[in-house]
């Protein structure tokens, strides 16, 4: 037996145990979305899952939820992540305290950060009870509602706290392997320190800088737990909704449950696509 | 045309020891081609930014035309960079690289256009406007580089070690365009190298610095003629050195006394330098005369158009160059006669590096 088919030989047991979880998997999701389950009898596909879903009034109202939850913290988690980056590949005051920070916060998960949250900006929370305490505000209910809020400020506050370094780490990354000589040929030449940003360092990131945002696009738009926890009850975002069918006592949910999370793997590839694709013009033409 | 002049120029990075370039002196004549020569990190690339203003220097000052420019911004100071990289901006077309400065300045595109089409004929690149700079070879991109840096016509052209990615051919061509260009726009021009070729075929003078200190600055030829110190004669390739004491135009050495009518040193101790290359040897017949003394070869290479010979007298080895015919017929091993014409020879004050 040559090396090669030895290799192969050890790897198969963990491949197949993986090809049947992954395809096997969404098969199966597939198939009960479609009302398609053989073992109980049913051999004729059809898409009444999907109706029921385009049906439910709930359903555009949170798909529109989603979408702007994703875009706006993509694009806050961007700006801001730019911008730290910006500030770090210098030295300055407080440096290593914005270091550890961007550190620190990669490795804990989001319910941490969305507990975090819901304890600080609460109307119940810390923040609130202090700025009662100081006789800021007269009663606790006059804090402003970030949590379960209709304009989703608390969740858009947990990615944005997540994703920035993230995104900032991958950007600061990419603005020192460039070093600074593409901006004091720049200088010599004439540009301005905006101009310089806008012309150089810029378009210079962003291809790095689209590439790990469409993650955190996919991530928000798919994202169950942190909407879950912070988001408002109606209208909740599709995942939530989703998650809601699934565990519905009623078994007849289950195909609806189905079809949605794989309405939500669709538009979240579209986004994807689309995104890409307008990166990549926004690449070329600047 | 703008001369440039430095003063005690110093500059030093915070928690350095020393500094990267300390008190420097240096009046670059308007319109000629300057070369900045020294080894890796003797501070060349600091002088260069500290002349285009990207650095703050920590004393001393820079004057362009007699005025300080100390509070003028790089972006408004004249003084355009290029590196050893062409740093061309790689998501703009080669006409957008170099209109980038007219672009900068707000100038209209019909402006624009006919300035980047005349740069790049005159980097003999006509056309290529529409390309993007990876479709170029590398000496193509550095001649882009080149038109970028000149269409605003700097007062000053700072050229950080431009020909080191090139290949040996290509860097001779883009030698010659530098000049080329450099002498029909008459820009003063700062080039610099570790490479003393190259420093002594590009520039109209030459300033060699060590350490962040200025060794000499002079015509090329200078440098090989009368250095002004032994670290400079070694430098150029003068590494043939035997110490002594001079008197009334004459050195007494342990090999014995020489004429040398040239000299920085009237009396007193003082070493002899003399070029390989102004070293004649000959076979042993009668004993050796005057500026004469005898030797023998240790070892020779045959380098096709000369022959390089390292020859042995008394405790002192010296390196000899000569034509190739010379290794047909001196062997390793045999007794020669070396000669030190008396006008070839140099002294130094002794021990300055
Ligand atoms: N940004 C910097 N910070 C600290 N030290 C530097 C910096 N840039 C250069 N140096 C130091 O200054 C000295 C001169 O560097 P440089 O001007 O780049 O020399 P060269 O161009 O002749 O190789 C070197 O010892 C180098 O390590
Ligand atoms: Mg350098």
């Amino acid at each position: 037996m040559s090396e090669r088919w030895k290799i192969w030989a050890m790897l198969a047991p963990a491949l197949l145990v993986l090809i049947a979880v992954f395809v096997g998997g969404l098969a199966l999701g597939v198939g009960r979305s479609l009302n398609y389950m053989p073992i109980i009898g049913l051999t004729a596909p059809n898409l009444d899952a999907y109706r029921q879903i385009l049906r439910m009034p709930e359903f555009l109202p949170s798909l529109a939820t989603n979408l702007y939850i994703a875009v706006v913290s993509t694009a806050v988690s961007m700006v801001l992540a730019i911008a730290s980056a910006l500030l770090m590949r210098r030295a300055f005051r407080g440096k290593r305290l914005m270091t550890f920070l961007f550190s620190f916060n990669l490795p804990i998960p989001h319910v941490v950060g969305a507990i975090g949250i819901l304890f600080l900006f609460a109307q119940s929370g810390a923040i609130a009870r202090l700025a009662y305490g100081v006789g800021l505000i007269s009663r606790p209910m006059e804090f402003p509602v970030l949590v379960n809020d209709p304009h989703a400020i608390g969740i858009i506050l947990e990615y944005v706290w997540k994703e920035v370094p993230f995104i900032g780490v991958v950007v600061l990354a990419v603005l020192q392997s460039l070093g600074d000589d593409y901006e004091a040929v720049a200088q010599t030449l004439g540009a301005t320190p905006w101009q310089r940003f806008a012309t150089v360092v810029l378009p210079l990131i962003m291809p790095a800088t689209l590439s790990v945002s469409v993650l955190v696009l996919a991530f928000t738009f798919g994202e169950f737990l942190v909407p879950y926890l912070l988001g408002q009850t109606y209208p909740a975002t599709l995942p939530v909704l989703a998650v809601r069918l699934f565990t519905d006592p009623d078994l007849n949910q289950r195909p609806p449950a189905m079809a949605l999370s794989i309405l939500i793997a669709l538009i979240s590839a579209v986004m994807v696509v689309l995104y890409m694709a307008l990166s990549r013009r926004v690449v070329r033409s600047d | 045309m703008t001369a440039v002049t430095l003063s005690g120029l110093t500059k030093s990075y915070p928690g350095a020891t020393r500094p990267a370039v300390d008190r420097l002196d240096l009046a670059l004549t308007s319109g000629k081609i300057h070369a900045l020569l020294g080894p890796s990190g003797c501070g060349k690339t600091s002088t260069l930014k500290l002349i285009a203003g990207l650095l703050r220097p920590t004393s001393g000052d820079i004057r362009f035309d007699g005025t300080s420019v100390l509070a003028v911004p790089a972006e408004r100071r004249g003084a355009v960079l290029m590196f050893q990289n062409h740093l061309l901006f790689p998501y703009m077309s080669v006409g957008e690289n170099v209109g980038y400065a007219l672009k900068v300045r707000h100038e209209s595109r019909a402006v624009i256009a006919s300035r980047v089409d005349e740069m790049l004929e005159l980097v003999k690149l006509p056309g290529l406007a529409n390309r993007r700079p990876r479709e170029l070879s590398g000496g193509q991109q550095q001649r882009v580089a080149l038109a970028r840096a000149l269409i605003v016509r700097p007062r000053v052209l700072l050229l950080d070690e431009p020909l080191s990615n090139l290949d040996a051919d290509l860097r001779d061509d883009m030698r010659a365009l530098i000049r080329a260009v450099q002498a029909q726009l008459a820009v003063t021009t700062v080039f610099v190298t570790h490479d003393q070729q190259e420093a002594v075929v590009m520039a109209d003078t030459i300033a060699l610095m060590s350490g962040g200190v200025l060794l000499q600055t002079a015509a090329p030829d200078v440098f090989y003629d009368s250095p002004a110190s032994v670290e400079v004669a070694r430098f150029f390739g003068n590494t043939n050195l035997l110490p002594g004491t001079c008197a009334d135009g004459r050195i007494a050495t342990p090999l014995g006394t020489f004429r040398a009518p040239r000299s920085t040193v009237t009396t007193g101790p003082a070493v002899l330098t003399i070029r390989p290359e102004s070293i004649k040897f000959s076979a042993t017949g009668q004993p050796p005369g005057a500026n004469e003394l005898g030797g023998q070869v240790l070892s020779h290479i045959y380098a096709g158009t000369h022959a390089r010979y390292r020859i042995a007298a008394g405790d002192f080895h010296f390196d000899v160059i000569t034509d190739a015919e010379a290794a047909r017929i001196y062997r390793d091993g045999d007794p020669v006669r070396l000669r030190f014409p008396p006008e070839k020879i140099w002294l130094l004050p002794p021990h300055s590096g």
